[in-house]
């Protein structure tokens, strides 16, 4: 087998109307400056596409990118990117994903590949370390996602593909590799608008061998010892998966309940996943190669069925006042074949079945009441009777039909399964973040809610977390790793490990910038060196990946104004603004404007929420 | 000895098997009676508790430590920590 040292820096770009491909190679500059994954994948797209692009016309790209840290043996790096222009939110949208696609494209000796064009019928590739064969996809075309992966993979080690609704160009569409989603956004639907069902990756061509091993060896090791030692990826997670989360979220009055009415409910505990580990038996299900394992599986109703995650299971579950678990898995698994993203199927489901209620439109969809639900998800794939309009999302749907004050999305992205009136912080991030309402962008819930490292109430310093936390992410999510790893690099170095929280809690508090000076992410970019042969110096290798992780998140950003993105946009649905939760008797609302000043002023953007020219030529970003 | 207060306790994330609770119904929690003025700590470590300084408790939505004086009719709900999803 032939070995790769680093990275190949070989990207395959893929001409879907003109049958052809080339090979273009990484520019060793933009490999360090944007690290990889959704990084290079912005980059490559800034530098290939036009602003005004029809997100479902020709002229949209798919960038899939596999980051270095894929193929290395690191843990957690079984994971992929795709980036594209949503559907969805008419603007610049990325996704991560598990499953065994980017390992098979990787091991095909490849780092990423770029999509464009439409084919004259439906395709699907098969990609191997010489190129690409365009073949008929005839005979799977209407085959759901899980079907359509297992034919596929008679040709090669892993695939990624569309369902009926990213046939059917579903908004929110999604795309399925194994039992794992790029689930936001829609690009299900970009790729059904390319007539293109799937793609599939030989793989098992090429070992991919970090450049300096002995160094990566070490630190791969320290990632293993502290994720296994972290009470959460190695406790939580591995016992419960990420319904672990449900009962804290309702503990914590930050469940969605009732098209988010309520922040909590006496019957949550029925869908924890401590319920579902007894109820179901469940069994390890995960990404390879993964050592968190936090992915389950389970016998429900006599079938074996993955066990839906925490985001399915609030935004299907108590924001539908559903509280049956095997009803929440049914539907899971219906959303999973279709090829649907559910948090979007839950909040447009949440849209309709208040808006029935209050008689701006005609279904039989109640709160409560699980009738009538499996059948609107199918409509929904399939874009019929009222499925038609609710395919569209729920600011489309909202638009039509009145109730956009209770139509819960930013910038036309449904909100996951936190309550921000709970966590004010991460109402900020819901507001600023550049996909639209994403929990991924900054994840302050975490600190304000479930550490208690961080006031839920206090706006202070809030502005200053939300920065750090998406520049972080944005780098880290062009290693490319697992979210999840977050936890053990942030909590497990020593400093933060043995420091009681309400020191922690003060510190971030009240001096939050030197709070977060003081957070270790160096394990990332280390491992990042090690592999791609760079020498470093400790600590300032730290700083350059978080100023990598600026200049991603600023480029999206930019990417995103340029679309026409701005201050108006960078807002929280009114219920959010001006309601309280039930469970709240001070009625909290989200104090989103003075944090947002605030924020915009330490991101160096205008009072419009562009990004200025001084802080584009700061970052190494061209103007254009 | 002060006045006695009641205070509902919940666990989650496995607590209730790790303290030996039988028939424990998660909706219903346990109500145990103590001393106006007890701190958390002392609750769960007359429990039996072992672990307890890395549970995330929460009353009334609010997240408490280990030093919160508990009142009379506080429910109190404790967990081990995660991370979202």
């Amino acid at each position: 087998m032939r070995e790769i040292i680093g990275t190949s820096n070989r990207i395959l770009e893929i001409d879907l109307t003109k049958k052809s491909f080339f090979e273009s190679e990484i520019d060793k500059k933009d490999l360090r400056l944007f690290l990889g994954g959704k990084g290079l994948g912005l980059k490559l797209l800034y530098d290939r596409m036009e602003p005004g692009t029809d997100p479902l016309g020709e002229g949209n790209m798919i960038a899939f990118m596999m980051g270095v840290f894929m193929g290395t043996g690191a843990p957690c790096s079984g994971r992929f990117e795709a980036v594209t222009k949503s559907p969805l939110t008419g603007i610049f949208c990325s996704s991560s994903c598990g499953g065994p696609f980017g390992m098979a494209l990787k091991t095909s000796g490849w780092d990423g590949i770029i999509i464009k064009g439409k084919a004259s019928a439906p395709t699907y590739l098969v990609i191997d370390s010489k190129g690409v064969q365009f073949k008929s996809a005839k005979g799977l075309w209407g085959k759901d996602t899980q079907t359509a992966q297992q034919m596929l993979l008679k040709e090669g080690s892993g695939a990624v593909v569309i369902g009926p609704a990213g046939e059917n160009l579903v908004l929110f569409a999604n795309m399925a590799s194994g039992h794992r989603f790029l689930g936001r956004g829609g690009l299900g639907a970009v790729m059904g608008s390319k007539n293109l069902k799937g793609i599939v990756a030989k793989g098992k061509e090429v070992k991919i061998i970090p450049a300096r091993k002995k160094s990566f060896d070490k630190y791969n090791r320290k990632f293993y010892r502290y994720i296994n030692q972290n009470r959460i990826t190695a406790g939580s997670y591995r016992d419960f998966g990420t319904n672990a989360n449900v009962n804290l979220s309702n503990a914590a009055g930050i469940l969605p309940v009732r098209n988010f009415t309520g922040g909590s409910h006496g019957e949550a505990h029925k869908i924890s996943g401590e319920t579902m580990a007894e109820k179901f038996h469940t069994q390890y299900d995960t990404c390879k190669p993964c050592a968190i394992m936090c992915g389950h599986k389970g016998v429900i109703k006599g079938k074996e069925m993955h066990i839906p995650e925490y985001e399915t299971v609030g935004l299907i579950g108590p924001n539908l006042e559903i509280f049956d678990p095997a009803i929440i898995a049914e539907w899971n698994e219906i959303c999973a074949r279709m090829g649907m993203d559910t948090i979007s199927v839950g909040g447009t489901l949440a849209w309709a079945m208040e808006a029935t209620e209050k008689g701006l439109i005609k279904t039989n969809l109640k709160f409560g009441d699980p009738r009538g639900v499996a059948e609107m998800i199918k409509d929904i794939a399939y874009r019929r009777g009222f499925g038609k309009e609710l395919a569209n999302g729920s600011r489309a749907a909202s638009k039509k039909f009145g109730g956009e004050d209770f139509a819960i999305h930013v910038k036309g992205l449904e909100v996951p399964a936190y309550d921000p009136r709970g966590c004010i912080g991460h109402g900020l991030s819901y507001a600023v973040a550049n996909r639209g309402a994403c929990h991924l962008s900054a994840s302050v819930f975490t600190l304000e809610a479930y550490f208690g490292m961080a006031s839920p109430n206090a706006k202070r310093g809030k502005h200053t977390i939300v920065k750090f936390m998406e520049n972080t992410f944005a780098a880290m999510n062009s290693l490319h790793v697992c979210h999840f790893t977050a936890f053990p690099v942030f909590l497990e170095p020593p400093l933060i490990r043995f420091s009681p929280t309400p020191m922690l809690w003060a510190l971030t508090q009240n001096i939050t910038s030197l709070a977060l000076n003081l957070m270790d992410v160096s394990l990332w970019p280390e491992l990042w060196y090690s592999i791609v042969g760079k020498r470093y110096i400790p600590y300032f290798s730290m700083l350059k990946f978080l100023k990598a992780g600026e200049r991603i998140h600023v480029l999206e950003r930019y990417m995103n104004t340029r679309e026409g993105i701005s201050k108006k946009d960078d807002t929280l649905p009114l219920r959010f603004l001006t309601e309280g939760r039930k469970c709240d008797p001070k009625e909290q609302v989200v104090p989103l404007d003075k944090m947002l000043k605030k924020y915009y002023r330490a991101r160096g953007y205008d009072a419009n929420g562009v990004p200025k020219k001084r802080t584009l030529r700061r970052l190494g970003i061209e103007i254009k | 000895m002060g006045r006695m207060i009641s205070v509902r306790m919940k666990f989650f994330s496995g607590i209730d098997k790790e303290l030996s609770l039988h028939n424990y119904n998660p909706a219903e929690g346990i109500v145990i009676h103590v001393p106006s003025g007890t701190r958390l700590r002392r609750v769960l470590k007359d429990l039996g508790a072992q672990r307890r300084s890395s549970y995330v408790c929460f009353r009334n939505g609010q997240r408490i430590g280990m030093w919160t004086k508990l009142h009379d009719g506080d429910e109190v709900s404790c967990l081990k920590p995660s991370g979202g999803g």
